[in-house]
Formats: C-alpha cells, structure tokens, sequence
C-alpha cells in the first residue's frame, strides 16, 4: 500500500481504508483495451428498425438483419472473455462479495418494475375512472388458457432453478433438461397466448380489439409487453442451451444462469401478481 | 455514419412520405368538415390542376379538384375537399361547392356525392406574391360503417407572381432560415477543420477515427458524449436563434407558424436530451471512474452502446425535416393536440420514436453508472468520501433509473395510439389525454433534477478546489442530494396545476414542491460558505460557478412563485415559465458545465484553456444570458403565451422581445468563443500538472494529464487526513501561476488548508 496513490478525502472520517492486493481483482482484468464495433452496428441496426417501423417500410426486415449481425459479433467476441470464470466482485458495503453483473441485473429489474408499473396504474387510473361501465377483458376470455399458462410460466420458474441446481452440482445432462424444458414452457406460453389472442380478435362476433378501447387497449398493450419479455428469456435461453451444450455450465462458472433466472422469475412475478388477477380474474 | 445511412434511408422511403398532414381545419364549419374522425391518412391521392406556376395579376383561374381512388361509394357521402390559398380569391361556380367566410372553398352537402369538383380562383393583382394552395381531400363510403374509415390526404401547390423572389419550400423547417443554418453548419466545419492536428496523415486520421468508433474506454465514450453533446447545443442553438428572430418584432413572418412548431419543438427535446444530457453523461464518464478510483466503468460494452444509441435516436427526430417537417408538439407533447388529425405528419412519429431509443440509452446508462459507484470504488473510497460530483451523477442515475422507463413506456404508448389507433389518451374510446400528463411530468419533474443535480456536483467541485478549502457542509451536501433526489418524484403536479386536478392533490403538490427550497438552500448557503473565507483563484472556471450560483438562485426564487397554485394560474404557459425554465436550466445546468469544462479541460487534454478568452467568455455569457432571460419575466407579468409564433404591437410587448433577441445573440457571439478558445489553447500550450489547479480534492487529480490507457497505473487508495502524515509545513504560498488564473490568487494561503499528501500514481 505504501506505493499506491494517496489523497486527502474531503470530509475527514474513521479510518476505514483497509486496502489489500486481493481487493484488486479488477486490476488484471481489462488491462488489453476492449475494442468492438458491435455496440455500433447494434445501435445502427436499431435505428434503421425503428425508422422503418414508422414510415411502414420494408427496410425494416434490413434493420433486423444488421441488428442481428451487431448481437451476433457481440456475442462472439463476448463468449470467450470468460466473465463467469473471473467475476468481478464488489468489495465496497452494501454489496460487498456480490458479482457487479448481479447488481446489475437487479438495477435493471428495477427499471422492468417502473414499466410495468406504469402499465398497470394506467390500467387501474382507467378503471376506477370507468366504474361500473368497464367491460372486463376477462368477459372475453376463455379463463381456461389464462390458468394453464400461469401454470406453465410457474412451473419454467420451477425447471429453471432445477437447472442452476444442476449445473452447481456438475449434473451436465439433468441441467440441460432443465434448460430446455424452461425453454419449452416460454415457447408454449407465447403459442397459447398467440391462440387466444386470435380468438378475441379474429373468431368471436364482437371482436376485443387492441384499438377499440381502453380495455382493449390496456389488454392488449400490458399482456403484449409481458410477452414481449418472455420472447426476450426465450432468446437467452437459446444462447443458454447453445453455450450449455457447446463448453457446457459448470459448478464454477453457472452464474449465469442464476442471473438470468432473476430475470426469468421477475417475468413470472409479473404474470402471476398483477397481470393474471387484474385481466382474467376480475 | 448513422446519419448518412439514415438520410439515404429518408431519401428511398415510399409513399408515405406524401402524406403530410391530415384534413380538417379548425376553421371549417360543420357541413363543409370533411374529417369525419377515426379515419387515418390512407390510399388517396389527391390532385390540384390549374394551378399555374406564374400567375397574371388578377387574371382568374379554373382550378380542377379530384379525388384519385378510394373506397368504392355506398352511399350519398362519397367525399370532399377544402382548399385554401395564401393570396387572391376563390369563386364557387355551382352549388356543389362553397366559399367560407375565412375565404377558403369547399364541397357543400350538393356536392358531398362526388369526388371532383371545379372552382375559380382570382391571382392577386400584386406582381410579387408566392400564393402557397393546401388541399385537403377526403373520401367516405358512404356508409357510416366504422370498418370503412374515411381516406384522407392532402396536397399543396405554389403559384408566384412575375416579380416574385425565388420560392420558398414551405412547410420544412429550411428556406429564409436556411442561410442562416448553412452558415452556422459551416462554422462549425471550420472549427472542426481547425481541431485536425497538423502533419496528420491520412492513415493517421482513420486510425483515430477507428479507434472511437470500437472504443469502450469510458474516457474515450466521455469524449464523443462531450462533442456529441456540444454539437447539438450548437444546433439547439440554431434553433433557439430562429424563434428570437421570429420574435423579434410583432407579427413577423420570418418563420410560418408551421415553422415556429418545428422550431420550439426541436430546440426544447434537443437542448434537454440531445445536448444536456450527453454533455452531462460525457463529464460523468470522464470524471466517474477516476474520482472512486476505477480503471472504468462496470459494463464498458454497454456503456457504449448507451452512446452510440444516442446519434441513433437523435438522427430519427432529425429525420423528419426530409419527411416534410419534423415533430412540431413541443417537448411535452400533449394529447389531444400530439394526436389529432392535424398532427399526423411522420415527423412527429420520428420524433417519438427517437426519444424511445435516447430512453434505452439513459436507462443502460443508468444500471452501468450505479454499479459502477457501487461496487467498483478503489480501497478507501468509502460512500461519505465519495467526491461530491461522483455523488451527485449517482443520485442523477438514481433518478434516471425510475423516471425513464415511464417516460419510454408512455412514449409507446403515444406512438402505438399513433400507428395503430389503440386508445390510450384518445377521449373518443374512452381514453383521457390527462393521463400523458401525469406520467410525462412524472418523469419530466426528476428530469429537470436529472440536469441540475450534476450541475450542483460540478459547482461542489469547483468552489472547494478554487477556494482551496474542503467543501463547506459536505455531509449536508451529500444528505441534501438525496433530498432532493426523494423530492423531486412527489412533485410532479406542480407541471399540471391548470389541469383540472383534484385540489387535495394540487394542495399537497404546493407543499412539496415548496418543500424543495430546504435543501436548495442548504447547498446555496454551503457553496457561499465554502468561498467565503477561501483563498479563491479567480479564474473561468470559478466565474462560471459563481454565476452558476447567482443565475440558478433567481430561477429557484421565480420556481416558488410557479409553485404557489394562486400564482401560477396565472403564470402558466406564459414566457414567466420560460424564463424560470431557461435560469435554472441555462443559468444553471449550463453555466456549471461550461464551468466544467475548463474545470477538467486540463484533466481531459494536458493542457489549460487560455484564461483571457476565457474571462470574455465568461462576461459575454452572463451578460448575453440575463440580457436574453429577465426580460421574459416581464413579458410573462405582461400575459405573452408561450409557443406561439406572433404577438400584436401596442401591448407593451415590443421591446422586452427585441431586447430579448439581442441578448440572444451575444450570447451566440460568446458561446462561439469556446470553440475560439479550444482552437487557441491548443495551438498555444500551456501545459497542466497531473494535479492541474495545484489544490485538487480528490483522485482524478492523483493519475496523469490526460490519464494513462488504463487511467491509473496502479489503483490509488484513499486516505483520509488523519491517516496521512501532515506536512511538516506548507512551502510557502505557490507561485502565482497565471495559467490557472488571474487576479485574486492568494499571497498568503491559509496554511490549514493545504494539507494533503500524494504518492506518485
Ligand atoms: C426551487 C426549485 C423549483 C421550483 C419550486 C420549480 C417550480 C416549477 C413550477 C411550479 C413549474 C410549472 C410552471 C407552469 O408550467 O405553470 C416549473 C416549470 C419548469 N421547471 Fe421548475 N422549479 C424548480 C426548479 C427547477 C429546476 C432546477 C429546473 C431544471 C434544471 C426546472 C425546470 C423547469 C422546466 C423545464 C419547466 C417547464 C416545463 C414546461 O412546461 O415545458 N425547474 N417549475
Ligand atoms: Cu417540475
């Protein structure tokens, strides 16, 4: 320590500093520069998706295309740099001996929450407004698909965690199970969602319609949203089974799978608390 | 290279380009509206023939007006039209049209079942008019059924006198102004010219270039945040100039009304997200790491990637001046009026889909700097000796972190009620526009925060290392951060006081946003504490946080005015709330940036900025600012609304608004002066120490100038005073050292406040 640099901090305080060569452990990470276009290209990607999406171009399948590429070359430069291997640990309270990814995703389900809660106290605004006039989504509804496909998504919370429990406990081929059975479940709870959406759009005599209402609209745009995140966990959990498959998850290194399960088990909470009571139950 | 790709997109994009605009008139009386709601801007093709290019004074024209397709007619409603000209005088010929008492004609219920229709149209006798024609076209079925929704289009045509100067291209945001944005566009390519090194070869150049495309050195990222950023306050500025010189003088015709839209709109959403917040974000990622001691941040991959969704985003809302004008809702873009037939042009659909993509930016930007802060502080860097600045961008991304997301989602929203007519803030399905109110002010209240509280940072820094003297209060200051952070989200409704709200709910908005003076004022009376008694080093830097301290008070002061309910329904949307606005957001965000970046120019480059410019700068800026600003004040006592393109003589309005535009531009004329300063200093070096202002509080100070790759050769580790040995005694006062100021640089330092130690990094 005597060599390290020193300063004066601005407020005087207890002795606190308790520096130690093992507190380092970023020290030796990143000392090549990380170079990548990917960031570029993926922005690029967006941005010609985005622009299309608007003025109704077909350039849009073009956007895809580069976006695409830009989270492929990400990937691939991103897969060998090992991070489970060598995690980068927070040494500081409140999240000393915490993995920076982790804390990240949980910042990251803090924003999910205020989109969701603007989703839903938008709903609950509209409702209260409308009283007793409100047409519940749920007189639409075959309250049947509803359940099994809270059934699923609990059960894929269920499958998934089995898988980390796996992957921790070296069991390569329970884990791979696992993964793939979540992944089954996300890919049967979008179908079952896909059919029940046609059926209030599209077969019965007086059509739901996203643009038709506000309850319409509320149904609509909060169930799609959630589903939009449940494609997303779908994706990851391709990435999990290609990489599971290929170097496979080890004891040491599945921490991966535990943070992406945060994300999938923020997924289901949404469902299960305020998405599936307040549009199929009431 | 973003925008390149995106103006040849802009460029290939079909069809719908042509639809600017929808049909309905405000003016039209009911028989002749041919808007019969719920439609969209559809298949039709509207044509206007007869029109001649070069009128004949007072010669009459037949002008043929048709509808090209469709739907197939069911019934005695087929379609109809309005048609309305700049100049001379339409004449209906039969009864299926019309001449309104404004002078425009349109179909009668005669001539609702059919889709062409022919009129007469009397030229000027003037020489010298441009008579610009706006049709607008509507086809209907017929049968009332809500499944065949109207089509409605419209078309423009020109028609010019003999003596009549070239045309003008009317609606797009370019023409009489045009000059004026060229010539600005060209300063800043000969600045730019003037910053390429000399003796740089070609290979030299790419290379550079390469190497800031694939970064993801957060000093790098810093560095296009700061130019990015620099560059759209340059051209929010533009814009900013335009309104004055349309507001120069009563009913002038410098910019249409259409223009005038375009132009607050842009200047608003580029000066908060487009310039701002990356001048913010790029200090942040420059100065964040090396305060707590970081070799960078904790997702450098995703930290660029918040950049580069930046041009992304900002070149989408720029895209729709080639779509025949850009977003023209304000920065707030209040339903009804963002979602109303009138405002169907896809610049304003542009417009919302940029910010969706500068939302996910903030919001990358968010996790990645609050982990960084939490988790990657080097060994000593406790939270209550995190730097003030550091603290300050940590309670930002706090703020940033649960505001955008509601701003993105109601983003969506609009966008989706837009594209595909579901009904969140349409009041005809059931939908209430107040709705947008509360969650853009939801958002748009920790917004202002997110602008202003690295604004305090900065001045923290500032005053402390110029007084070379620990901050006054810092406990307080960081305490009255947080405050402030907590604050900001229960005072939205200060935004909506007009708006019908319930008075429990406003009654307690007052309150709270009174609240917010209390730790405003603890860090006021903390900056003027910490100077008093220092033994300040007068320089830019300083200067600009002592105005920063003067101009963001008046605008707190005028904020308590707004916040009392009595007050501010009478303030509301007149140019009062503009002036607040532009104190704490010119007078404030700007001045401490402007601040900081002569603070931690050296830190940045090696070298200083060259003071003398920099006093010029500095006088020219406050000057110009309060010269621009205080008179709005008045004109707002006076009831001149905002966000509208004319104002009548003979209120008392005149000169406050053309004082108003002179104070504009100088400070246009001093703000160019950075850009003089940047070329100067770095022609002329003076070269800067690793502790650059030789009383440095924290531990950018301790790495080189600029840092090395990594920016610390080994990670530092902080040490409080008690744990340092003190230095025998100060040697001596520094020598005066006109590089990092002039004037009142202290003979006689007080001893006490120079104890610090520093091993070499
Ligand atoms: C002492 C603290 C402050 C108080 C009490 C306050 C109060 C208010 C009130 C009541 C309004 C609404 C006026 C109206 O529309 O009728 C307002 C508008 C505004 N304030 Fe503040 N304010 C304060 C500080 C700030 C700061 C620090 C910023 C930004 C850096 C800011 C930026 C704005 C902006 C941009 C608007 C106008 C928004 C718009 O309508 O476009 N304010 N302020
Ligand atoms: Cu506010």
């Amino acid at each position: 320590m005597s060599d390290a640099a020193m300063a004066t901090a601005p407020a005087g305080g207890a002795h606190e500093a308790q520096a130690g060569a093992d507190l380092h452990h970023h020290d030796e990470e990143h000392t090549e520069g990380i170079y990548t276009i990917a960031p570029l290209v993926v922005s690029l990607g967006l941005a010609v998706a985005a622009t299309s999406l608007v003025l109704r171009s077909p350039l849009i399948f073009l956007g895809m295309g580069i976006f695409s590429y830009g989270a492929w070359l990400w990937l691939r430069e991103y897969l060998p740099t090992r991070a489970d291997e060598h995690p980068v640990v927070s040494t500081h309270a409140p999240f000393a001996g915490i993995e920076v990814r982790k804390v990240g995703i949980w910042l990251f389900l803090m924003t999910e929450m205020m989109v969701f809660s603007s989703l839903v106290s938008t709903y609950v605004r509209y409702r209260l407004e409308a009283g007793a006039d409100w047409v519940p989504a749920a007189s639409h509804q075959d309250l049947f698909l509803g359940s099994l496909n809270t059934f699923i998504l609990l059960s894929s919370s269920f499958t998934l965690a089995t898988a980390l429990d796996a992957a921790r406990h070296g069991k390569q081929q329970r884990m791979m199970y696992g993964l793939v059975i979540t992944l089954m479940c996300g890919v049967a709870f979008l179908l079952i969602k896909a059919v029940e959406w046609y059926e209030m759009i599209y077969l019965e005599p007086e059509p739901f319609t996203p643009w038709g209402s506000v309850e319409g609209t509320t149904f609509y745009v909060t169930t799609g949203t959630h589903g939009g995140h449940v494609l997303g966990g779908v994706i990851v959990l391709g990435y999990l089974i290609y990489k599971g498959a290929n170097r496979g998850w080890g004891p040491t290194n599945s921490n991966s799978i535990e943070y992406f399960g945060l994300y999938w088990h923020f997924v289901d909470i949404i469902w299960a608390l305020p998405v599936f009571p307040f549009f199929y139950l009431i | 290279m973003a925008v390149c790709l995106l103006l040849v997109l802009g460029a290939v994009a079909p069809a719908s380009l042509s639809l600017s605009g929808g049909i309905s008139s405000p003016t039209l009386p009911a028989e002749g509206c041919t808007c019969h709601g719920g439609g969209k801007p559809g298949a039709v093709t509207p044509h206007l023939d007869g029109v001649p290019s070069q009128y004949e004074p007072s010669k009459v024209y037949q002008l043929n007006i048709s509808i090209e397709g469709g739907p197939p007619i069911g019934g005695v409603n087929a379609g109809g039209f309005n048609l309305a000209a700049t100049g001379g005088a339409f004449l209906s010929l039969n009864e299926t049209t019309q001449v309104f008492p404004s002078g425009e004609i349109g179909h009668t219920t005669a001539g609702n079942n059919q889709r062409a229709w022919v009129v007469q149209w009397t030229a000027p006798a003037e020489t010298d008019k441009v008579v610009d024609f706006r049709l607008l076209t509507n086809a209907v079925d017929g049968s009332a059924s809500p499944d065949a929704p109207d089509q409605w289009n419209r078309a423009t045509a020109q028609s010019m006198g003999p003596d009549a100067s070239a045309p003008t291209t009317s609606t797009e945001l370019i023409d009489g102004p045009t000059a004026f944005v060229l010539l600005a566009m060209a300063m800043l390519a000969i600045v730019v010219y003037a910053l390429i090194p000399k003796g740089w070869s070609k290979e030299d150049f790419y290379q550079t270039i390469w190497a800031y495309l694939t970064t993801t050195d957060h000093k790098r990222v810093g560095m296009l945040y700061i130019a990015t950023g620099f560059a759209f306050f340059f051209l929010g500025g533009i814009m900013a100039l335009l309104i004055r010189v349309q507001l120069a003088f009563p009913e002038n015709d410098f910019l249409s009304p259409s223009q005038y839209n375009q132009a607050f709109t842009m200047h608003g959403t580029t000066m908060i997200f487009l310039a701002a917040m990356p001048i913010i974000f790029g200090f942040a990622n420059f100065v964040v790491p090396l305060q707590i001691g970081a070799r960078d941040l904790a997702f450098p991959r995703i930290n660029a990637l918040g950049y580069w969704l930046l041009p992304a985003g900002a070149s989408i809302i720029y895209l729709g001046l080639f779509t025949g004008g850009t977003g023209d809702v304000g920065w707030t873009g209040y339903p009804p009026y963002s979602e109303s037939p009138t405002s169907q042009s896809p610049g304003t659909q542009l417009w919302v889909m940029g910010q969706v993509l500068l939302g996910i930016s903030s919001t990358l930007t968010g996790v990645n700097f609050i982990a960084t802060i939490m988790t990657l502080r080097a060994p000593g860097v406790t939270l209550l000796r995190v730097p003030l600045f550091t603290w300050s961008i940590l309670i930002t991304v706090f703020l940033l972190l649960l505001a955008i997301p509601v701003l993105t989602i109601a983003l969506v929203m609009l966008l989706l009620d837009r594209l595909i007519g579901t009904a969140f803030f349409d009041p005809s399905k059931g939908g209430d526009p107040v709705l947008w109110q509360h969650l853009f002010w939801y958002f748009g209240h920790p917004e202002v925060y997110i602008v202003i509280i690295p604004a305090f940072g900065v001045v923290s820094e500032v005053t402390a290392t110029m007084a070379r003297r620990p901050i006054f209060g810092y406990r307080s200051m960081v305490y009255a951060l947080v405050g402030l952070g907590a604050l900001s989200y229960i005072v939205w409704g200060h935004h909506m006081f007009t708006s019908g709200a319930n008075p429990l709910f406003r009654f307690l908005v007052m309150f709270t946003t009174m609240l917010v003076a209390v730790p405003t004022g603890i860090k006021i009376f903390n900056w003027l504490a910490t100077l008093t008694g220092g033994a300040l080093v007068l320089n830019t830097a300083l200067l600009f946080s002592v105005g920063f301290i003067a101009t963001f008070t008046m605008g707190g002061i005028s904020g308590m005015f707004l916040a009392s309910i009595p007050i501010d329904l009478h303030f509301h949307d007149t140019y009062f709330v503009v002036a607040h606005f532009h104190y704490v957001l010119f007078g404030g965000t700007i001045f401490a940036f402007l601040s900081a970046v002569y603070y931690w120019y050296p830190k940045i480059t090696g070298h200083f900025l060259n003071e003398r410019i920099g006093l010029v700068h500095f006088l020219g800026t406050f000057v110009g600012f309060n010269v621009t600003f205080y008179p709005m004040h008045e004109l707002g006592l006076l009831g001149m609304p905002r966000r509208t393109a004319f104002y009548v003589a003979g209120r008392g309005l005149e000169f406050d608004n053309l004082l108003a535009t002179v104070g504009a531009f100088i400070l246009a004329v001093s703000s160019a002066l950075l850009a003089v300063n940047i070329v100067y200093s770095r022609r002329n070096r003076v070269q800067a120490k690793d502790d650059a202002w030789e009383s440095g509080w924290s531990l950018e100070w301790v790495t080189s100038s600029p840092p090395p790759e990594h920016s610390f050769l080994k990670i530092p580790t902080l040490l409080v005073q008690s744990e340092v040995e003190p230095l025998p005694e100060e040697q001596g006062s520094p020598e005066a050292n006109p590089a990092i100021g002039s004037g009142l640089t202290a003979a006689a330092l007080p001893k006490r406040s120079r104890r610090r130690t520093k091993g070499s990094p």
